[in-house]
Order: C-alpha cells, then sequence, then structure tokens
C-alpha cells in the first residue's frame, strides 16, 4: 500500500542538518524519497568543537562510517570521560568515565561492597576500580574488547571533534546517497489550511515545498516555533547559566582523553582537547556576572595563544513543548536546549532523527506516533535535565552567589528522591532504559561527594580479609591493564593522525 | 554489622511463601538473618503453578536441578498461552514466550509479515515461529549438538504440581534451617505501625524485625500495618469465582502450552502436568450457581473428575506493598484471574526485587524505591490482563457484556492506537514479563491490526528471508520428539 511522503526539507545545516540528512538518507531511499537541506554560508554555525558520549558510535556504525576516517576527518580525539574540578570545593576533582567500576557479586552493586570497606577505614578510592577512569587519568587510550572477562570489556568511549568538520563529513556522505543541498535563507513559511507547513520561502525567491519538515534552524526555531508557535518550557530556575563564550587556543600538550569541566564562580568552564587545538567555553549566568568578566575569566584560564575572537552566544535553557508538531520535527538546538555539561547536545540529535526514523510516518501523519515520539523525547530531556541540575545542586561552595543559588535551589521532585534514596541507603533509583543509567549515577553521585549512611546488608556475608582479597585482585588488574595500554597520543598516531 | 533486620518471619507455607523463605534464606543466611515461616492454614488453591521463563534465574541462584525438580513435581514444558474463540478474526491465538525470528536489523518481525500479507493475505505469522508449531504439535526440544540453529532457542516456563512442590519446597526450606511453625496467626502486634510479632493459636509469641505476608487472606498480617487492600472499582472485573476440575491424562498427550478458552459465561484454561491436568472455569457466581459449573464441567470432559473445588478470585490490589517492616506479596498483594502471568510468576520478581532492596532499618526509604517499580509492574500485568477482556468479541452472554465494558487504561489506549498506525509499540510499556513480541500476538489476535505497515520498510533489501524461515521451521519441527517422550529422557538425564 503506497501511501508514502515524498518530500522531506530539512532547515539548517550545521552538526543537526546533516546528522539528520546523513542518517535519513541512509533508511529512506533514493526511489521512493527526496531529502533537500536548506543551507545559508551566511549565517555561522555555532561550532565550538565537540564532546560526545559513546551512543555516538551506534550512530556512525548505522551509518557505514568508517571510524579512523572520521576522526581524521575531524581532528578528532578519544574521550574516556569529563573531569569535574572545583564543583564541590575548590581543590575536589573527580572524572565521570564511561566505565563500569569494578564487578557486581552476588547480585549487590559494587559500590555496596566500597562504601563497606570505605566505611571501616580502607582508602582506595572508588576510581581504583574503574579501568576507564585509571587510563583517563594516565593519559592512555587503548580500544576496549568484546571479552567479558577481561577488564578491558569493561568501559566505553567516545571523542572529542570539531562539530563543523564533522557536519561536512556528513554532508559528503549524505550528498553522495542524494540528498539536495539549497543554499539559501529561509525568510518566510507558508502553511496548508490544516496548519501543516507547506513550503519555506527563500530570500532569493525561490519556494520549497515538502511532506515533512526537519527544523535545524538553531535556537530561532523558524518552523517550530516562530511558525507552528509551539511554544517553549523554560528550565532556568533550575539551570540558570543563560551565555557562553567561546575560543579556541593552540595546543601546548599532547591531548588528553577527556573533556574537563572546571567550575568558576559564576557557572563552569569546559576544556575539549581536539588533535591540533583546543577548544575553551565558559558556560555562565548573566544574573551574577557581565559578558566582560566572563571573557576576561575564560582567556586568564586557558593554555596556549588564543587563535579565534571570543564569541559569547545567548540562550534560554529548556525545551519545545512538542518536539514534532503537525508535520515538522525539531532537531538539535530548536528542539530545546541543555547546557553541554555532561556532552549530550550530540546525542539528543542522534536520538531525536533515529526514534524519527523508528515512528516514521506516512502521509496519514498520525496523532498517536506524533504522542508516542513526544514522550519518548520528552523523557530523554527529562532525564538530562535531572542528571546536570544533580551537579550544581549538590555542590557545598557558597563562595559565590551564584553557587549559594545553586546549593538552595528548588529542585525537581524526582532527582530530590534519588539523592534521598542514594543518601539513605545507598540504592541508586532504577533507571528506565535512560541516557545515564547506574554507572553514571554512581560516578557522579560519589563524585559530588555524596557518601550513602548504610550499604547492602548481603555485603556483611562475605567475610572481611576475603572481600579485601578479591578488591586488591580487582585493583591491580585494572591497574595492570592501564599500565599496558599506550598513551593517548600513540594510538590516535596509529590510527587516526589528521 | 549494620542492618538491624536480623530476624525474618514468612506468613504463609504456600508455594508462594516458601519460595519467599527460600531465597530469603539463600541470600541472606551468611548475612546472620534468621528466617522463620508460619504456615498460617495456607493450602494450595490450584492443582498446577506455572511459571514463566524469568523463573529459571530464580531456580539458577538457588542451585536448583530442574530435572530433579521437575521428577518430584510431575512438571510439564510450556511453551506460551493459546486464546481459544475469543475473537472472530483468529480463533486460536498463540501467544508464545519465545521471540519470533529476526529477519533483519532494526524491523520486527510482525512487519515483515504484515508486509507479505500486502501480496498474500494467507500468510500466517504462526508458521515462522518454531515455539508455536512445536506447541500445536505436541512436541518440544532444547538445543542440542544435533539442533544448534538459532531457531531451536526455545523459551519456556514450567507447570508444576502445586501440591509435590509444596512439599518439595518445604523440604528444601527445613534443610536450609528455616524454622517452620505449623500454626494459625491469632494476633499480631505492632506499635507506631511497625510489627514486633504474631502471636499463633497455640499462645506462642514469634517475634521478628521484618515480616512478609504470603497468606493471601484477608485480615492478614498485612492489614493490620497496611489496612485493607481496595478493589479498584472503576476496572470491574467480571470474574469473581474460579472452580477447578483435575482430571488424569489417560491416553491423552501432555500438551506443552496452556490454553485459554472463552465460554459462554465465562472463560476456562486448561494445563497439563505429567498424568493429569487441571481445568479452571473463571465465572461469576451470580450468574450461575455451582451446580451448573460442576455438571457443565463433568459434561464437557471425558474422563472421570479427580478432584475439585470452588475458590475465590480476590479483586483488591495494593499500591502500596511494603510499608515500614511489613512486606505483601503474591494474592496479597494483587488479584489472582487464572490468566496469563501468574501470581507466583509475578511474586519471583517481586521477592527478588525486595532482596535486591533489602533494607538496613525496619523504615527504610528503599520501600519507596520497591513500591515504585512495584507498582508499575502490577499495573501493567493487570493492563495486559484486562485487554483480552475489554476486547473480546464473542458471546453476547452478560459476563461478556461486562468483560467489555472494562475501562482500559490510558496506557493501553495508547498501545493500541499506536500499534494500528504502523504497527509499533510504545517504548516504556515494554517489559520482560510483556515483551513487544507479546504485545503483538495479543493485539493482532484481538482485532487490533495496523492500518499499514512500517512506512519504511519498502527500502530494505528484500529477500527470500520469509520463506527459508518457513522451511527451516518445518524441518526443525520435523525432529524434535513428542513432548512426553522428551519429558522422560529429559528427567532420566
Amino acid at each position: 500500500m503506497n501511501n508514502r511522503i515524498k518530500d522531506i526539507v530539512i532547515v539548517g545545516g550545521g552538526s543537526a542538518g546533516w546528522m539528520a540528512a546523513a542518517a535519513l538518507s541512509r533508511y529512506l531511499g533514493k526511489d521512493h524519497y527526496q531529502i533537500s537541506l536548506i543551507e545559508s554560508d551566511q549565517i555561522g554555525i555555532v561550532g565550538v568543537g565537540e564532546a560526545t558520549i559513546p551512543g555516538i558510535r551506534d550512530f556512525n556504525q548505522k551509518l557505514g562510517i568508517d571510524e579512523n576516517e572520521f576522526m581524521r576527518a575531524t581532528n578528532a580525539t578519544y574521550k574516556l570521560g569529563i573531569e569535574f574540578n572545583d564543583w564541590t570545593k575548590k581543590g575536589d576533582s573527580y572524572i565521570h568515565p564511561f566505565s563500569y567500576f569494578g564487578h557486581d557479586l552476588n547480585g549487590v552493586s559494587f559500590h555496596d561492597y566500597w562504601v563497606r570497606d570505605h566505611l571501616n577505614g580502607d582508602r582506595a578510592p572508588l576510581s581504583a576500580y574503574a579501568p576507564g577512569y585509571m587510563a583517563a587519568k594516565a593519559n592512555k587510550f587503548a580500544h576496549p574488547n568484546q571479552d567479558p572477562k577481561s577488564v578491558l570489556s569493561r568501559y566505553f568511549y567516545a571523542f572529542h571533534f570539531d562539530a563543523s568538520l564533522y557536519g561536512q563529513f556528513l554532508r559528503s556522505k549524505a550528498e553522495q546517497a542524494g540528498v539536495n543541498r539549497i543554499e539559501g535563507k529561509v525568510v518566510d513559511v507558508a502553511l496548508h489550511e490544516n496548519g501543516f507547513i507547506k513550503q519555506v520561502e527563500l530570500e532569493n525567491g525561490l519556494s520549497v515545498g515538502g511532506d515533512l519538515f526537519i527544523d535545524c534552524s538553531g535556537f530561532r526555531g523558524l518552523l517550530i516555533e516562530q511558525a507552528l508557535k509551539t511554544g517553549y518550557q523554560d528550565y532556568s530556575h533550575w539551570l540558570p547559566c543563560d551565555r557562553a563564550v567561546a575560543v579556541q587556543t593552540s595546543s601546548v600538550e599532547e591531548p588528553i582523553p577527556y573533556t574537563q569541566s572546571n567550575a568558576q564562580d559564576a557557572g563552569w568552564q569546559w576544556r575539549i582537547p581536539l588533535q591540533n587545538r583546543v577548544g575553551n567555553g565558559y558556560v555562565f549566568c548573566s544574573q551574577y556576572i557581565s559578558d566582560d568578566e566572563a571573557i576576561e575569566c575564560l582567556l586568564n584560564n586557558v593554555k596556549g595563544d588564543v587563535l579565534t575572537e571570543p564569541r559569547v552566544l545567548r540562550f534560554v535553557t529548556g525545551r519545545r513543548n512538542k518536539f514534532w508538531h503537525k508535520n515538522c520535527v525539531a532537531v538539535g538546538l530548536s528542539s530545546g536546549f541543555l547546557e553541554p555539561l555532561e556532552s549530550t547536545s550530540i546525542h539528543l540529535i542522534q536520538t531525536s532523527i533515529m526514534k524519527l526514523i523508528n515512528l516514521f510516518p506516512n502521509q496519514s501523519f498520525y496523532e498517536a506516533d506524533i504522542c508516542e515520539y513526544n514522550r519518548q523525547m520528552t523523557e530523554q530531556f527529562d532525564q538530562v535535565k535531572n542528571f546536570l541540575i544533580l551537579h550544581y545542586k549538590t555542590t557545598q561552595r557558597t563562595d559565590t552567589d551564584f553557587w549559594h543559588y545553586c546549593k538552595n535551589m528548588e529542585i525537581p521532585d524526582d532527582l530530590s528522591y534519588r539523592i534521598d534514596l542514594f543518601k539513605q541507603t545507598g540504592q541508586i533509583a532504577h533507571c528506565e532504559k535512560e541516557i545515564f543509567v547506574h554507572e553514571n549515577w554512581m560516578a557522579v553521585l560519589f563524585g559530588q561527594q555524596l557518601m550513602p549512611a548504610a550499604y547492602h546488608p548481603k555485603v556483611d556475608g562475605i567475610d572481611s580479609q576475603q572481600m579485601n582479597m578479591i578488591l586488591q585482585q580487582m585493583r591491580s588488574q585494572v591497574a595492570q591493564a592501564v599500565n599496558d595500554m599506550p598513551s593517548h597520543m600513540e594510538t590516535i598516531n596509529r590510527f587516526c593522525r589528521a | 554489622m549494620n542492618s538491624e533486620i536480623r530476624k525474618i518471619v514468612v506468613i504463609g507455607a504456600s508455594v508462594s511463601g516458601l519460595i519467599s523463605a527460600y531465597y530469603l534464606s539463600h541470600q541472606l543466611k551468611t548475612s546472620g538473618v534468621q528466617i522463620k515461616i508460619i504456615s498460617d492454614g495456607a493450602k494450595e488453591q490450584q492443582h498446577v503453578i506455572s511459571t514463566h521463563p524469568s523463573a529459571h534465574v530464580l531456580f539458577q541462584t538457588l542451585g536448583i536441578d530442574i530435572r530433579q525438580l521437575m521428577k518430584a513435581t510431575d512438571a510439564t514444558f510450556n511453551l506460551g498461552h493459546e486464546y481459544i474463540g475469543w475473537h472472530p478474526d483468529q480463533d486460536k491465538v498463540f501467544v508464545p514466550f519465545t521471540p519470533p525470528p529476526q529477519v533483519a536489523a532494526f524491523f520486527d518481525f510482525h512487519q515483515f509479515w504484515l508486509q507479505a500479507r500486502e501480496q498474500d493475505p494467507s500468510i500466517r505469522s504462526e508458521d515462522f515461529s518454531l515455539a508455536i508449531q512445536a506447541a500445536r504439535s505436541g512436541k518440544f526440544a532444547l538445543p542440542s549438538q544435533q539442533n544448534t540453529h538459532p531457531l531451536t532457542k526455545l523459551s519456556f516456563g514450567l507447570n508444576f504440581n502445586a501440591q509435590k512442590l509444596n512439599d518439595w519446597l518445604l523440604s528444601m526450606v527445613l534443610k536450609a534451617g528455616v524454622q517452620l511453625f505449623n500454626n494459625n496467626i491469632k494476633t499480631t502486634v505492632q506499635k507506631d505501625n511497625i510489627i514486633a510479632s504474631v502471636t499463633l493459636d497455640d499462645g506462642t509469641s514469634v517475634d521478628g524485625d521484618f515480616f512478609i505476608d504470603c497468606s493471601g487472606s484477608t485480615g492478614s498480617v498485612s492489614d493490620v500495618v497496611m489496612g485493607p487492600a481496595m478493589t479498584d472499582e472503576s476496572t470491574n472485573f467480571p470474574a469473581n469465582q474460579m472452580y477447578r476440575a483435575v482430571v488424569g491424562n489417560g491416553d491423552q498427550k501432555s500438551a506443552p502450552f496452556v490454553t485459554l478458552k472463552a465460554l459462554p459465561n465465562g472463560w476456562l484454561k486448561h494445563s497439563f502436568l505429567q498424568g493429569s491436568n487441571e481445568l479452571v472455569f473463571a465465572y461469576n457466581k451470580d450468574q450461575i450457581n455451582a451446580d451448573t459449573v460442576r455438571n457443565g464441567m463433568q459434561v464437557n470432559v471425558e474422563q472421570d473428575i479427580e478432584s475439585d473445588g470452588f475458590s475465590d478470585i480476590s479483586s483488591t490490589r495494593r499500591s502500596k506493598t511494603w510499608i515500614n517492616n511489613c512486606l505483601a506479596l503474591g494474592n496479597a498483594s494483587l488479584p489472582n484471574p487464572p490468566m496469563e502471568a501468574s501470581n507466583l510468576t509475578i511474586l519471583i520478581k517481586d521477592i527478588m526485587r525486595f532482596v535486591k532492596l533489602f533494607p538496613s532499618h525496619k523504615k527504610s526509604l528503599n520501600a519507596e524505591e520497591f513500591n515504585r517499580l512495584t507498582n508499575k509492574s502490577h499495573n501493567l500485568i493487570q493492563d495486559y490482563q484486562n485487554m483480552p477482556l475489554s476486547l473480546a468479541k464473542t458471546e453476547r452472554s452478560d459476563f461478556w457484556q461486562d468483560a467489555n465494558q472494562m475501562n482500559l487504561s490510558e496506557d493501553i489506549l495508547h498501545q493500541m492506537n499506536l500499534f494500528k498506525t504502523h504497527g509499533r509499540l510504545a517504548a516504556h510499556l515494554d517489559d520482560d514479563l510483556i515483551p513487544n513480541y507479546q504485545w503483538v500476538a495479543m493485539l493482532i489476535g484481538l482485532g487490533v491490526m495496523p492500518n499499514s505497515y512500517h512506512p519504511l520498510l519498502d527500502e530494505v533489501a528484500q529477500s527470500q528471508a520469509l520463506n527459508q524461515i518457513k522451511n527451516q521451521v518445518q524441518q526443525l519441527l520435523s525432529t524434535m520428539p513428542d513432548h512426553d517422550q522428551f519429558l522422560q529422557k529429559f528427567m532420566t538425564g
């Protein structure tokens, strides 16, 4: 039965637009579908150097992308996790790695064993049990393997890369697959009587009609908001930062295999190492410092030569009321904004696209499909939102008004419940097919210096001596494996030097 | 030792209570926790108790030798449930435990079936399931050296003789050092909603730090702390009574699956054991009287009824099953209609969840986490059980009219609407007790058909896959033994 739609129009380039184009062109054949992407060389792409999470590898694989080729093309480095500095108190530091910590034993989470040991005076840090964590600290990188008995199967990785180069890389894939790039700037949107988008009108007079529109136009939300007036939910009471200033600097050392997030007086500063330069940025709240003060702080806290003019971006943290409205799906910044504290921006783009492919419509555009899509995307956004708020709420800092606000602010009930549960019983609330699961929560809850008052009673069923031996063995296995790994730079040189 | 829970008292020495006691003992003994069990007059309500494949995890953890267990309990293998006569679109709907074969990445099997149907409406999805073909042919086998083909990885539950399972579990529980009190409970002693002890009919006081109520009866221990379980008026479940009849197998072979047959005034569940089989008729006792039911059953079975009995189908449910130091499991927590997911299956999940969330204190926030997850799980199961009753299109009797009046939850309505568009399912309703492919079988069987298959399926390279799979299924089927034959061989190792 042929009730297919035919024309897909993507408005906007950048990572969002070209990820959408590349993925859609992989699943929508040329015989039946025509995909166009409208972008303007005039409109700057946000491109601040991007960090990602391991899901990006699945996305690349689905697109048939060769990893080394992609890394070469995008100046990429490997990423084992994110280091958070000065978040709880100045001087505190921890990594949230893409890694398991130890092994669950007897159906009890590893951290319960560690807590008991810790309460008994043992000082071995939790990090010693996470191969991804220890490798990051030692500036090492080796590809993990699939052997369940090996410590090398207990961690994952993602990348740092130049987002605009990624966009270009994907563009060539997409164009090869038949995506039609149209140069132009959208100045108007025409609707059908039923409120569906009929066509977009370009500055040069051209009209582009379509059946399904993907809004990758950035914060503006040309289609989802300006045309369809979908509405936005503001999250700034929970995540008060509303500006970011970014600058690129030259490398002064070999790139490290992890992102850095360093807390500042009114926000935090990112450091994303690429192969031959570094991306830096200060995410801050304009209520507490001015743009100039932020720029000054950023420039005082970078190494190397400043290669670009610092640009200040403004944003409102939050999300669109609906991600898919009528025949328009918002992908990327048009769908909402959550600060890149846990490198989720690219992942949310990827997820928006894959869920659309999963729930792809035909001409009927059934409400049930749209409803399910919105439910799934809202869930994703909520999980990320809560996970980010966790970082701020659990600070012990009160040295500036910004941190004082964060420490005392109201937070969503679900998050408050999770924190209480962990503090009282050591349990990490069950995560439902989320983007952040047990290990992620463990890393940040402990990293932010929360210590449970109890551990699982089953832990007491194992003799202390025996437990000590098991823990020691785990630590030395991790240490040995990391010791045997080549350095991050060696691995880059071997596989994907740009 | 940081936990104040050192003594657990399990109430009810039915299979539910015994499995709970056994599992708790296995998991917590080395941590110094003592388990006691009070029989409290618990009797097996049914002849057959069924488990879901997910119960295997428990058996494995406990180191139970399945062969020994099956031998001691006249057990049979169960490949799934067949709904007979519930809807005119499909007289026999098989809902297997085994997932369908994979035709291509990304798209579910049923999408390819829907697509193929457009060319040939006679294509039946059952032809591609080895589990369904085996069940209907009375065959069963597990993957072996001869049969390593992925299609032979059948998922199965087990049907046990309830009384024999009870006896077997009792001996294991006693061997594990659990203290048994063969008495009824007279009173429960609590202070500030924390139970201190229970007093038995002979005056003995049994103290404990935590109490697990598997008794299922009203006025039980959990009522003291939690108040009575409530009937959910909004759903109006149409059946309130069960009549069970046990007959000998005679020459009849034991079927490796369970049937649920729609009859004029209720439905009939039929399960097999080695040597005997049980028929359970669910109905409304205000619509037909006991004698009519009994006579009706005798008329319809060939063999003599060896034993029979009546029991209530409870309609009460608790949204919070763990409060302070009291946990309600099994029939004490949710209704027990004779349908797919047995209360034992649910109880096994609940007790495993409890151990994972085992508290250090009599008042623990873990209770909230437990209740959150358990309530969600129970809701889903109830929704899934209500669905065929609400959507059945069979007799125009009072029973079925009542059934059709049942309200469906928002979740089920969303699931149906979503499935009707392009055969897709809601992400948040995919559960290991009710995985997506079971929803598919049920929905299609109840006349909920997608308008069309996944719009992007035509983009996937077409292959001969479906025909290949059908042939493979037939080929493998021809090598499979009889269920009874397999059972005999399996139990002798």
